[in-house]
Protein backbone atom coordinates (compact mmCIF):
# COMPACT_ATOMS: atom_id res chain seq x y z
CA UNK A 1 0.00 0.00 0.00
CA UNK A 2 1.30 3.45 -0.84
CA UNK A 3 2.52 6.08 1.62
CA UNK A 4 -0.28 8.25 0.35
CA UNK A 5 -2.81 5.61 1.30
CA UNK A 6 -1.38 5.30 4.77
CA UNK A 7 -1.50 9.08 5.17
CA UNK A 8 -5.11 9.10 4.03
CA UNK A 9 -6.01 6.31 6.41
CA UNK A 10 -4.67 8.32 9.31
CA UNK A 11 -5.89 11.81 8.58
CA UNK A 12 -7.50 12.10 5.15
CA UNK A 13 -10.99 13.46 4.61
CA UNK A 14 -13.77 11.64 2.78
CA UNK A 15 -13.39 11.66 -0.98
CA UNK A 16 -14.94 14.66 -2.72
CA UNK A 17 -16.49 12.72 -5.58
CA UNK A 18 -17.79 15.83 -7.32
CA UNK A 19 -14.27 17.23 -7.54
CA UNK A 20 -12.91 13.83 -8.50
CA UNK A 21 -15.46 13.53 -11.32
CA UNK A 22 -14.35 16.87 -12.71
CA UNK A 23 -10.68 15.92 -12.46
CA UNK A 24 -11.37 12.64 -14.27
CA UNK A 25 -13.19 14.40 -17.07
CA UNK A 26 -16.55 12.80 -16.36
CA UNK A 27 -19.49 13.58 -18.61
CA UNK A 28 -22.04 12.74 -15.95
CA UNK A 29 -22.02 13.25 -12.22
CA UNK A 30 -24.88 12.41 -9.91
CA UNK A 31 -24.64 12.94 -6.17
CA UNK A 32 -26.38 10.03 -4.51
CA UNK A 33 -29.15 11.06 -2.09
CA UNK A 34 -27.96 10.41 1.42
CA UNK A 35 -24.37 10.02 0.30
CA UNK A 36 -22.72 6.68 0.77
CA UNK A 37 -25.09 3.72 0.56
CA UNK A 38 -25.84 2.52 4.07
CA UNK A 39 -25.61 -1.10 3.03
CA UNK A 40 -23.33 -2.31 0.33
CA UNK A 41 -24.07 -5.03 -2.24
CA UNK A 42 -21.47 -7.37 -0.79
CA UNK A 43 -23.10 -7.20 2.65
CA UNK A 44 -26.51 -7.79 1.10
CA UNK A 45 -25.21 -10.83 -0.75
CA UNK A 46 -23.62 -12.12 2.44
CA UNK A 47 -26.84 -11.62 4.41
CA UNK A 48 -28.78 -13.45 1.70
CA UNK A 49 -26.34 -16.34 2.02
CA UNK A 50 -26.68 -16.46 5.80
CA UNK A 51 -30.46 -16.43 5.54
CA UNK A 52 -30.37 -19.24 2.98
CA UNK A 53 -28.40 -21.33 5.46
CA UNK A 54 -31.00 -20.76 8.19
CA UNK A 55 -34.18 -21.15 6.23
CA UNK A 56 -35.79 -24.46 5.45
CA UNK A 57 -38.84 -25.26 3.40
CA UNK A 58 -41.41 -27.88 4.31
CA UNK A 59 -43.50 -27.19 1.27
CA UNK A 60 -44.40 -23.59 1.94
CA UNK A 61 -42.40 -20.40 2.18
CA UNK A 62 -38.89 -21.16 3.48
CA UNK A 63 -38.48 -20.09 7.09
CA UNK A 64 -36.49 -20.71 10.25
CA UNK A 65 -37.87 -23.91 11.78
CA UNK A 66 -37.28 -22.53 15.28
CA UNK A 67 -39.89 -19.86 14.73
CA UNK A 68 -42.92 -21.60 16.21
CA UNK A 69 -44.68 -18.59 17.75
CA UNK A 70 -46.38 -15.61 16.20
CA UNK A 71 -46.83 -12.44 18.23
CA UNK A 72 -48.16 -9.04 17.38
CA UNK A 73 -45.48 -6.37 17.40
CA UNK A 74 -46.16 -2.67 16.80
CA UNK A 75 -44.13 -0.82 14.19
CA UNK A 76 -43.88 2.77 13.12
CA UNK A 77 -44.89 3.11 9.48
CA UNK A 78 -41.47 4.30 8.37
CA UNK A 79 -39.79 1.39 10.18
CA UNK A 80 -42.12 -1.05 8.42
CA UNK A 81 -41.32 0.62 5.11
CA UNK A 82 -37.58 0.40 5.77
CA UNK A 83 -37.91 -3.26 6.64
CA UNK A 84 -39.68 -3.80 3.35
CA UNK A 85 -37.01 -1.96 1.40
CA UNK A 86 -34.17 -3.89 3.00
CA UNK A 87 -35.98 -7.22 2.67
CA UNK A 88 -36.53 -6.49 -1.01
CA UNK A 89 -32.85 -5.61 -1.46
CA UNK A 90 -31.78 -8.85 0.22
CA UNK A 91 -34.31 -10.83 -1.80
CA UNK A 92 -32.79 -9.48 -5.01
CA UNK A 93 -29.67 -11.48 -4.13
CA UNK A 94 -31.47 -14.78 -4.51
CA UNK A 95 -32.90 -15.53 -1.07
CA UNK A 96 -36.46 -14.33 -0.62
CA UNK A 97 -37.08 -12.93 2.82
CA UNK A 98 -40.22 -11.22 4.09
CA UNK A 99 -40.02 -8.11 6.19
CA UNK A 100 -41.47 -9.93 9.19
CA UNK A 101 -38.80 -12.58 8.88
CA UNK A 102 -36.14 -9.91 8.67
CA UNK A 103 -37.59 -8.25 11.77
CA UNK A 104 -37.44 -11.55 13.67
CA UNK A 105 -33.78 -12.01 12.73
CA UNK A 106 -32.94 -8.46 13.77
CA UNK A 107 -34.61 -9.00 17.12
CA UNK A 108 -32.55 -12.13 17.70
CA UNK A 109 -29.23 -10.56 16.72
CA UNK A 110 -29.95 -7.33 18.62
CA UNK A 111 -30.90 -9.28 21.74
CA UNK A 112 -27.62 -11.14 21.58
CA UNK A 113 -25.77 -7.86 21.21
CA UNK A 114 -27.63 -6.37 24.17
CA UNK A 115 -26.87 -9.39 26.32
CA UNK A 116 -23.17 -9.09 25.50
CA UNK A 117 -23.20 -5.35 26.24
CA UNK A 118 -24.95 -5.76 29.57
CA UNK A 119 -22.50 -8.41 30.68
CA UNK A 120 -19.56 -6.10 30.12
CA UNK A 121 -21.24 -2.86 31.23
CA UNK A 122 -23.92 -3.13 33.97
CA UNK A 123 -24.62 0.60 33.70
CA UNK A 124 -25.73 0.04 30.13
CA UNK A 125 -28.59 -2.11 31.40
CA UNK A 126 -29.88 0.67 33.66
CA UNK A 127 -29.69 3.16 30.82
CA UNK A 128 -31.51 0.79 28.51
CA UNK A 129 -34.29 0.11 31.02
CA UNK A 130 -34.76 3.85 31.51
CA UNK A 131 -35.05 4.32 27.76
CA UNK A 132 -37.56 1.48 27.43
CA UNK A 133 -39.68 2.96 30.26
CA UNK A 134 -39.71 6.30 28.50
CA UNK A 135 -40.71 4.82 25.15
CA UNK A 136 -43.37 2.46 26.48
CA UNK A 137 -44.95 5.24 28.55
CA UNK A 138 -45.84 6.89 25.25
CA UNK A 139 -47.26 3.70 23.70
CA UNK A 140 -50.70 3.26 25.21
CA UNK A 141 -52.10 1.20 22.34
CA UNK A 142 -49.91 -1.84 22.64
CA UNK A 143 -51.06 -3.26 25.97
CA UNK A 144 -52.17 -6.88 26.18
CA UNK A 145 -51.14 -7.70 22.63
CA UNK A 146 -48.70 -10.42 23.58
CA UNK A 147 -51.17 -13.24 23.17
CA UNK A 148 -52.78 -12.15 19.94
CA UNK A 149 -52.01 -14.00 16.73
CA UNK A 150 -51.97 -11.74 13.72
CA UNK A 151 -51.35 -12.05 10.04
CA UNK A 152 -47.69 -11.16 10.16
CA UNK A 153 -45.48 -12.37 7.33
CA UNK A 154 -42.91 -14.20 9.41
CA UNK A 155 -43.65 -17.36 7.50
CA UNK A 156 -44.12 -19.35 10.69
CA UNK A 157 -46.72 -22.06 10.95
CA UNK A 158 -49.63 -21.51 13.28
CA UNK B 1 -30.22 3.26 10.63
CA UNK B 2 -31.56 -0.20 10.05
CA UNK B 3 -29.37 -0.89 7.04
CA UNK B 4 -26.24 -0.14 9.03
CA UNK B 5 -27.42 -2.40 11.84
CA UNK B 6 -28.12 -5.24 9.45
CA UNK B 7 -24.72 -4.91 7.86
CA UNK B 8 -23.05 -4.90 11.25
CA UNK B 9 -25.15 -7.61 12.85
CA UNK B 10 -24.82 -9.95 9.92
CA UNK B 11 -21.13 -9.52 9.43
CA UNK B 12 -20.77 -6.31 7.44
CA UNK B 13 -18.16 -3.85 8.54
CA UNK B 14 -17.69 -0.15 8.90
CA UNK B 15 -16.12 1.42 5.86
CA UNK B 16 -13.70 3.51 7.92
CA UNK B 17 -11.19 5.08 5.57
CA UNK B 18 -12.15 2.62 2.89
CA UNK B 19 -14.77 3.69 0.42
CA UNK B 20 -16.94 1.61 -1.90
CA UNK B 21 -16.32 1.55 -5.64
CA UNK B 22 -18.91 -0.09 -7.87
CA UNK B 23 -18.72 -0.78 -11.59
CA UNK B 24 -21.53 -1.95 -13.82
CA UNK B 25 -20.77 -4.57 -16.45
CA UNK B 26 -23.33 -4.69 -19.26
CA UNK B 27 -24.63 -7.74 -21.09
CA UNK B 28 -25.82 -5.93 -24.22
CA UNK B 29 -24.64 -3.00 -26.27
CA UNK B 30 -26.75 0.10 -26.84
CA UNK B 31 -28.42 -1.60 -29.80
CA UNK B 32 -29.44 -4.58 -27.63
CA UNK B 33 -26.86 -6.93 -29.10
CA UNK B 34 -25.11 -9.24 -26.62
CA UNK B 35 -21.60 -8.40 -25.47
CA UNK B 36 -19.01 -10.67 -23.86
CA UNK B 37 -19.96 -9.86 -20.29
CA UNK B 38 -17.66 -12.51 -18.78
CA UNK B 39 -14.69 -10.96 -20.55
CA UNK B 40 -15.45 -7.44 -19.31
CA UNK B 41 -16.24 -8.75 -15.82
CA UNK B 42 -12.83 -10.43 -15.61
CA UNK B 43 -11.11 -7.39 -17.05
CA UNK B 44 -12.77 -5.22 -14.41
CA UNK B 45 -11.74 -7.59 -11.64
CA UNK B 46 -8.18 -7.49 -12.88
CA UNK B 47 -8.09 -3.70 -13.09
CA UNK B 48 -9.68 -3.17 -9.66
CA UNK B 49 -7.52 -5.86 -8.11
CA UNK B 50 -4.40 -4.22 -9.48
CA UNK B 51 -5.42 -0.67 -8.57
CA UNK B 52 -7.18 -1.10 -5.24
CA UNK B 53 -6.21 -4.54 -3.99
CA UNK B 54 -9.24 -6.67 -4.84
CA UNK B 55 -12.84 -6.76 -6.00
CA UNK B 56 -15.91 -8.97 -6.03
CA UNK B 57 -18.23 -9.66 -8.94
CA UNK B 58 -21.79 -10.04 -7.68
CA UNK B 59 -24.33 -12.32 -9.35
CA UNK B 60 -26.14 -10.70 -12.27
CA UNK B 61 -29.23 -8.65 -11.57
CA UNK B 62 -31.79 -7.21 -13.94
CA UNK B 63 -31.25 -3.63 -14.88
CA UNK B 64 -32.62 -1.00 -17.19
CA UNK B 65 -31.10 2.08 -18.79
CA UNK B 66 -32.71 4.86 -20.74
CA UNK B 67 -30.68 5.78 -23.81
CA UNK B 68 -31.72 9.40 -24.28
CA UNK B 69 -29.75 9.70 -27.52
CA UNK B 70 -31.50 6.75 -29.19
CA UNK B 71 -34.74 7.29 -27.28
CA UNK B 72 -35.11 3.73 -26.08
CA UNK B 73 -35.10 1.79 -22.86
CA UNK B 74 -32.74 -1.17 -22.59
CA UNK B 75 -33.36 -4.07 -20.23
CA UNK B 76 -30.39 -6.23 -19.47
CA UNK B 77 -28.60 -8.46 -17.02
CA UNK B 78 -26.05 -6.39 -15.13
CA UNK B 79 -23.04 -7.61 -13.18
CA UNK B 80 -21.99 -5.28 -10.39
CA UNK B 81 -18.33 -5.29 -9.44
CA UNK B 82 -17.77 -4.17 -5.88
CA UNK B 83 -14.60 -3.25 -4.10
CA UNK B 84 -13.50 -1.34 -1.05
CA UNK B 85 -10.65 1.03 -1.89
CA UNK B 86 -8.52 3.22 0.29
CA UNK B 87 -9.57 6.85 -0.06
CA UNK B 88 -6.02 7.89 -0.92
CA UNK B 89 -5.86 5.40 -3.76
CA UNK B 90 -9.16 6.64 -5.20
CA UNK B 91 -7.95 10.23 -5.02
CA UNK B 92 -4.75 9.25 -6.81
CA UNK B 93 -5.57 10.45 -10.31
CA UNK B 94 -2.94 8.19 -11.82
CA UNK B 95 -4.63 5.11 -10.33
CA UNK B 96 -8.22 6.16 -10.85
CA UNK B 97 -7.31 7.53 -14.27
CA UNK B 98 -6.40 3.97 -15.23
CA UNK B 99 -9.82 2.84 -14.08
CA UNK B 100 -11.40 5.53 -16.23
CA UNK B 101 -9.33 4.36 -19.19
CA UNK B 102 -10.74 0.88 -18.65
CA UNK B 103 -14.29 2.23 -18.49
CA UNK B 104 -13.82 4.23 -21.68
CA UNK B 105 -12.32 1.22 -23.40
CA UNK B 106 -15.32 -0.88 -22.38
CA UNK B 107 -17.66 1.86 -23.50
CA UNK B 108 -15.93 2.09 -26.86
CA UNK B 109 -15.36 -1.59 -27.60
CA UNK B 110 -18.68 -2.80 -26.18
CA UNK B 111 -20.63 0.01 -27.87
CA UNK B 112 -22.17 1.43 -24.71
CA UNK B 113 -24.24 4.57 -24.57
CA UNK B 114 -22.76 5.31 -21.16
CA UNK B 115 -20.41 3.67 -18.71
CA UNK B 116 -19.94 4.64 -15.13
CA UNK B 117 -19.06 3.86 -11.58
CA UNK B 118 -20.26 4.72 -8.13
CA UNK B 119 -17.55 6.03 -5.86
CA UNK B 120 -18.57 6.72 -2.29
CA UNK B 121 -21.51 9.11 -2.52
CA UNK B 122 -21.54 9.87 -6.22
CA UNK B 123 -22.09 8.35 -9.65
CA UNK B 124 -19.43 9.26 -12.21
CA UNK B 125 -20.38 8.53 -15.80
CA UNK B 126 -18.75 8.76 -19.20
CA UNK B 127 -20.32 9.06 -22.63
CA UNK B 128 -17.25 10.31 -24.49
CA UNK B 129 -14.70 7.56 -24.91
CA UNK B 130 -11.91 9.53 -26.50
CA UNK B 131 -8.74 9.12 -24.47
CA UNK B 132 -7.37 12.27 -22.87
Amino acid sequence: MSDRTEQSRQQGPAVDTSKLAAELGADVYIALPGGRPSIDPASLARVAGLIAQRFQSSGGRPTDPRWVMTRQVPFAMDTWDRLGAVAEAISSHGQRVARGQLAAMLVETSLQGLADAFLTDPAALDAYIARIKLETAESVDVEHEDDEVVDCDTGSHR
Amino acid sequence: MIGDEIAREFGGHSAGRSIPVLLFIPSVDRYDNPVDQAFWRDEALTVLGKLYGGATALPPGRGSWWDSELGQLLHESIVVIFCMAQAGDVEDLELTGELVRFLRRMGREASQGEVGMVIDGGYIGFTNYVED
